[in-house]
């Protein structure tokens, strides 16, 4: 058994932290001023190769395994959580169908772009009617001879002002519950796409949701991915493990930035004489967020390492997620205590945890649906 | 205590509120995000909550410092 990171990972790990703080972090302010990550940002990361990170050298890719993408994650929200959640749409849910059920020429014209920066996808999935009870969807696709035309509205859309194709969920079989949904690819400047109102929110300001609207958006046939209708549900559970841990990463980066800049907070501020990190209510603060954080890590990176490895890994996915979702928000609460009234300053980088953190509450399921996956499979065993 | 429960409990119910609008308790145009933020005041203002424990253990009689300065006006 060997719980350490290879030369390789660990190398990767620093380069993907000197890039954040160099190219991302004095760029926060304005970001999260102006709600939105700038192109030249996004390029930034695509010029690093990121985009490629989990796909094979032959598209352009970098190869890499599910412990490294899953560093690149943990590192880039310890720095902003916009950028790394706008960046994991890029490298994950918005290219990845492409990759694993895209024909020759949509790898082509959509994936080794999207690697090299060249073009940006999403993923649309949730409707004003549920996003977690995909049975509840509304949006349809039709087929009419050589296309399916697309009609319905979504929202929570990240990044679709900046993407040019979207992964849209649409249901071939209304009748049919979840069983019924299929996954197409939809170029953005297809007559019928429109892109609404951006949603004003509370957690990740820059991450860029918006509403968006198909109006019997024709696509060609061969745009249904999987070949089939009825197939979207299983496309979408192949996924479904890679996404949980990587959102987990994203969580334990938040945490580890939060635990970072309470300890060095508590050693600086004096209260009553001395400095906070003396008294024991302090200390036992940090010794809890510490335990978190060295339990979520072993977690995460142990179910990204059994994906790497093939095994089963339904469980490990969802118990990462789930603790490191309940960790994180004790880690932020914490925190803010330990800054005070700091704690609620624009100003200072804390607030931005504490609400971004709430991402973890929502993205790859909520709290609740992740239980009961949990207790599905322990059923099932 | 009252002041320490009372808080206490509103970050915690405000945090459940939120969990039930699902990604709609984030949405600035629903209440439930202003009442999750504005709750955290509550843990500041009157004495935070370490300061109110430890003023409840002196009550106690338990030994130890006094950290804050509202409890030495008493």
């Amino acid at each position: 058994m060997d719980f350490g990171f290879t030369p390789e990972q660990e190398l990767f790990r620093q380069s993907v932290r000197e890039f954040a703080d160099r190219h991302i972090r004095p760029r926060i302010k304005e970001m999260e001023e102006e709600k939105d990550v700038p192109h030249d940002v996004m390029q930034r990361m695509a010029e690093q190769g990121f985009y490629g990170l989990r796909y094979a050298e032959e598209l352009g890719g970098q190869g890499a395994d599910n412990v490294t993408f899953a560093m690149f994650n943990e590192e880039m929200a310890r720095c902003h959580m916009s950028v790394a959640a706008r960046a994991m749409m890029q490298c994950l849910m918005g290219t990845e169908f492409i990759n694993l059920y895209g024909t020759e020429e949509q790898k082509r014209k959509f994936l080794i772009p999207a690697i090299k920066g060249e073009r940006y996808g999403t993923m649309c999935m949730t409707e004003p009617a549920g996003g977690t009870d995909l049975g509840a969807m509304q949006t349809v696709a039709v087929r009419d001879g050589d296309e399916y035309v697309i009609t319905g509205q979504k929202n929570w859309i990240t990044g679709a002002h900046a993407v040019d194709f979207f992964t849209v969920a649409a249901k071939t079989d209304p009748e049919a519950g979840f069983r019924g949904v299929d996954l197409f690819l939809v170029e953005k400047d297809r007559p019928g796409v429109e892109v609404g109102e951006r949603i004003d929110k509370l957690i990740a300001f820059a991450s860029g949701c918006f509403d968006l609207y198909f109006n019997d958006v024709r696509v060609p046939a061969d745009h249904l991915f999987g070949g089939e209708e009825g197939k979207g549900f299983t496309l979408l559970r192949s996924i479904l493990n890679d996404i949980r841990v990587h959102t987990a990463a994203l969580g334990l980066g938040i945490a580890q930035a939060a635990y970072e800049e309470s300890v060095e907070y508590a050693k600086q501020r004096v209260a009553y004489g001395r400095p906070i990190i003396k008294w024991q209510a302090i200390q036992h603060k940090l010794a809890r967020m510490r335990i978190d954080i060295d339990a979520a890590r072993l977690m995460i990176y142990n179910a990204a390492w059994r994906i790497d490895q093939g095994l089963p890994v339904n469980i490990e996915a969802a118990t990462s997620k789930w603790f490191i979702t309940e960790a994180v928000l004790r880690i932020v609460d914490d925190a803010t205590r330990i800054f005070g009234a700091y704690g609620a300053s624009m100003d200072m980088n804390i607030q931005r945890y504490f609400r971004d953190a709430r991402w973890l509450l929502y993205g790859a399921g909520t709290q609740t649906m992740i239980l009961n996956i949990i207790g599905a499979e322990i059923r099932r065993q | 205590m009252a002041k320490l429960f009372a808080s206490e409990m509103a970050n915690h119910v405000a945090d459940e509120a939120c969990r039930i609008l699902a990604s709609y308790g984030f949405a600035v145009e629903y209440d439930a995000q202003r009442y999750f933020r504005d709750a955290r005041f509550l843990l500041l203002g009157a004495g935070t909550s370490e300061v109110l424990r430890g003023i409840i253990a002196h009550e106690m009689g338990l030994r130890g410092q006094p950290q804050s300065s509202a409890h030495r006006n008493r």
